[in-house]
């Protein structure tokens, strides 16, 4: 059985971390929360340690917004460059879709500093996104659209002397979205093993964070360009606080949610690092009046975020209300509740006074406020979110087929619970579109394509193995039951390679009627840290990233040489 | 057009998955395309083969397992299959490091059978030695491969002796890799890519509306 004990550490009570069968559910994977172990804030947090150093190299936009801009960061060994290409888009291609062929800007991050051919060559490809080539010399590959709701007003108040309405900036909170941010080896780029040895790309996805990091300086960077053109001497340029209060938006559809049923020895490793920096914090003996003052800021500030953060969907909607009720009432309970620091384990306490009286949304916020003060006791977990992904992890074919039953009626007994003979069990189907060669979920007893399904829906593929087995004798070899049965052989792999790993598996029926895509989405974004979840439907949503952060000149110093065209 | 090693294992996978290998089989499928490339060797042409024939290979059966000689059944023997059971086999004594060597009659594609080998080998850290009627290779976390190595495994259909040496690996912990990935032609690409095709469900009115969410306007 996994240990699920937080390894010990001196002064702290032992918790134990929350089990798999309630971390690992849909509903609490979709009220999930930005932490200070997400990963975009991992990578604040070394630029600044390591005193990293930023320019804007090149800036070289006409008066339409026509060019290319390169922005360089400097860390301790190595470079970064983002190299963004501005493009003048009809607003008839404008798309949020990931299956759009136009966008008003593309952006690849470079490792190193890129020479005028290496321009020439991005910029023969980096336009055409899938329908290019880039080389093991590019970190990542993306795209981002102008809001059509903020962007040209921004750009018309600016023009005129003018600040943007506020209200206008909190509605939409980014002046460009994403709409796919593509990394290892995709479409030539380098692949993560030949990267991830370097420390500062260790954690996961920090490249990806870098390039839309960089991208929300080239936004707000490119309506002050738009601004001066159009307004000449009566522009003027977005005010700092404003500006600080927008992100990078991004539109996520059905293409992340596999990724999390794809690689369940990362998924285990990134949420065996959160529930361990919980349990460690839970098991402070001691808080200090500083701490809980610290604690009730945080909880006004997760107030702030709660109110400024929209949605039109009717789930979500009904999630933010429970949401503010939630904060309100941690607000007060903070507040008005008498002797939180006397008592025993009193971050426990108020854990638990959690669990009994908040929603999911409000609990999972806990989670993150409590642990945002707690950098010291937690922050060295980051090194635990790599996991070692053998692309196909060897089979241990003498296990005896009686040993693998009761692993899974051990560690899946979640996946036997559901009855497939119903129809409700296996409505969904997940495949990929032959036209857009992207994910979908189809309705399996209304639509053609079944018979190409992808492999997602655990819960079943687990279900036939267990039943296949039970034709044989419970000392059959594996290797014999695999040779007659082939089509058993990627769960099989799965259950032996996930033995120990049991924050792998998403306790939930993945093609069942009532599955929620956004949920799994939401979770993954969560650890990206992201926040402002706005669900379009039950397959994809509207988030920001690094909205309220730091820019580059916040915590880098100016590199010395570096072109300045602001 | 050159391929990194995750995009030849991705097509591999997808390729063999459209041809009629199981998920778990097609996992293996690119996984030896994948080493192959790192070897600076263009797998396209064995992985094509493979998967236009994949209906008709033979598989092999419990029991030649436990003679040592695997694929009497007249079709050439599936090399992804045979890889995949000697690595399941592992250790036990109708495997590799059982006290006698396997035989595989009549491989088809051989080359596909090399990395799934040399992966078994460099995981029990002991080397294996691959003879043919023209060749001899020792394998257990081979480096990149010089293609005179591996011309006459190349061969379509070779009958192939596995026999564990009595010395460990002579190659070490780290896998070098070649320094580029090999090119493959457009051709060869787009016909594995056909294969991979039938992987995927063609787009219908119902789909494009409700597959990916959308039905509702996209841009703001």
């Amino acid at each position: 059985m996994m240990d699920r004990t937080a390894p010990h550490i001196m002064g702290l009570a032992p918790i134990a971390l929350r089990a798999p069968n309630t971390v690992m559910r849909l509903a609490r994977m979709g009220s999930a929360h930005p932490t200070r172990l997400s990963f975009l804030r991992i990578l604040l947090r070394r630029i600044e340690t390591e005193g990293w150093r930023f320019e804007r190299r090149s800036f070289d936009l006409d008066e339409n917004g026509v060019g290319y801009a390169v922005y360089c960061l400097h860390g301790p060994k190595r470079s970064y460059s983002l190299v963004a290409f501005a493009h003048d888009l009809p607003a008839d291609q404008r798309s949020d879709r990931v299956i759009a062929t136009a966008w008003d800007a593309t952006f690849t991050l470079f490792d190193g500093i890129p020479t005028a051919d290496d321009i020439t060559r991005l910029s023969a490809n980096v336009p055409l996104q899938e329908a290019g080539r880039i080389s093991p010399r590019e970190l990542s590959l993306s795209r981002a659209n102008r809001s059509v709701r903020l962007f040209d007003h921004v750009v018309a108040r600016l023009a005129t002397g003018q600040q943007p309405e506020r209200d206008a900036l909190d509605e939409v909170g980014y002046l460009m979205r994403t709409t796919a941010v593509y990394g290892s080896s995709k479409f030539g780029a380098a692949e993560n093993a030949d990267i991830a040895t370097r420390p500062e790309l260790c954690a996961p996805f920090q490249a990806e964070m870098m390039s839309v990091w960089l991208t929300r300086s080239f936004t707000i960077d490119l309506v002050n360009h738009l601004a001066r053109a159009k307004g000449g001497a009566e522009a003027t340029t977005l005010a700092p606080a404003l500006a600080r209060s927008l992100g990078v938006g991004n539109s996520t559809g059905l293409g992340m949610a596999p990724f999390l049923v794809r690689h369940p020895a990362l998924l285990d490793a990134w949420v065996r690092v959160r529930e361990t920096a919980l349990a460690r914090v839970r098991g402070q003996r001691r808080m200090s009046e500083a701490d809980l003052r610290t604690l009730i800021a945080g909880c006004e500030a997760a107030r702030d975020t709660g109110a400024t953060w929209r949605s039109s969907h009717p789930v979500q909607l009904a999630k933010l209300a429970d949401l503010r009720w939630d904060l309100e009432k941690l607000h007060h309970h903070l507040t008005t509740g008498r002797g939180h620091c006397a008592k025993d384990l009193p971050w426990n306490a108020i854990w638990h006074w959690g669990e009994a009286h908040l929603s999911l949304e409000g609990q999972e916020m806990l989670l993150s406020i409590l642990l945002e003060p707690c950098g010291a006791l937690i922050d060295d977990l980051e090194i635990s979110l790599r996991a070692d992904e053998p692309p196909t992890p060897p089979i241990e074919g003498q296990a005896r087929l009686g040993d693998l039953r009761r692993a899974i009626e051990g560690r899946y007994d979640w996946a036997l619970s559901y009855d497939f003979s119903t129809q409700e069990a296996r409505a969904r189907f997940w495949y990929v579109s032959e036209e857009k060669l992207e994910p979908r979920l189809g309705a399996r007893f209304e639509e053609e394509g079944a018979t190409r399904e992808a492999p997602l829906g655990i819960a079943y593929l687990i279900r036939q193995a267990y039943d296949a087995m039970a034709a044989y004798p419970d000392a059959t070899p594996a290797y014999a039951f695999l040779l007659a049965h082939p089509e058993h052989r990627q769960i099989l792999r799965r259950l032996q390679w996930l033995e120990g790993r049991e924050y792998g598996e998403i306790h939930e029926n993945l093609i069942g009627a009532d599955i929620l895509p956004i949920d799994m989405m939401r979770y993954k974004l969560a650890f990206f840290g992201a926040n402002h979840f706005d669900p379009r439907s039950d397959k994809w949503l509207r988030i920001s990233l690094f909205a309220g952060q730091v820019f580059p000149e916040h915590i880098c110093a100016p590199a010395h040489g570096g072109a300045d065209a602001a | 057009m050159q391929l990194n090693a995750g995009e030849w294992a991705s097509l591999g996978i997808k390729a063999a998955r459209g041809a009629g290998y199981s998920w778990g089989l097609a996992e293996e499928f690119g996984a030896s395309l994948a080493i192959l490339a790192q070897w600076g060797i263009n797998g396209a042409g064995p992985a094509l083969a493979l998967c236009a024939a994949q209906a008709v290979l033979g598989l092999p059966q419990m029991t030649e397992i436990d003679v040592g000689v695997w694929g009497q059944a007249g079709a050439p023997l599936c090399p992804v299959t045979a890889g995949a059971l000697i690595c399941d086999l592992g250790t036990s004594p109708q495997g590799l490091l059982g006290p006698s060597p396997v035989t595989l009659a009549a491989v088809a594609e051989p080359l596909m059978l090399l990395p799934l080998v040399d992966g078994l080998a460099a995981r029990v850290g002991r080397a294996v030695q691959i003879t043919t009627p023209k060749a001899a290779l020792v394998f257990g976390g081979l480096g990149p491969l010089a293609a005179r190595d591996i011309t006459d495994f190349a061969d379509h259909a070779r009958d192939c002796t596995l026999t564990l040496c009595a010395k460990p690996s002579p190659y070490g912990a780290t896998v070098p890799r070649a320094p580029h990935p090999p090119q493959i032609t457009p051709e060869a690409y787009a016909s594995l890519d056909r294969f991979a095709l039938a992987t995927t469900v063609p787009a219908t009115a119902q789909s494009r509306e409700t597959g990916a969410g959308a039905g509702l306007s996209d841009n703001d």
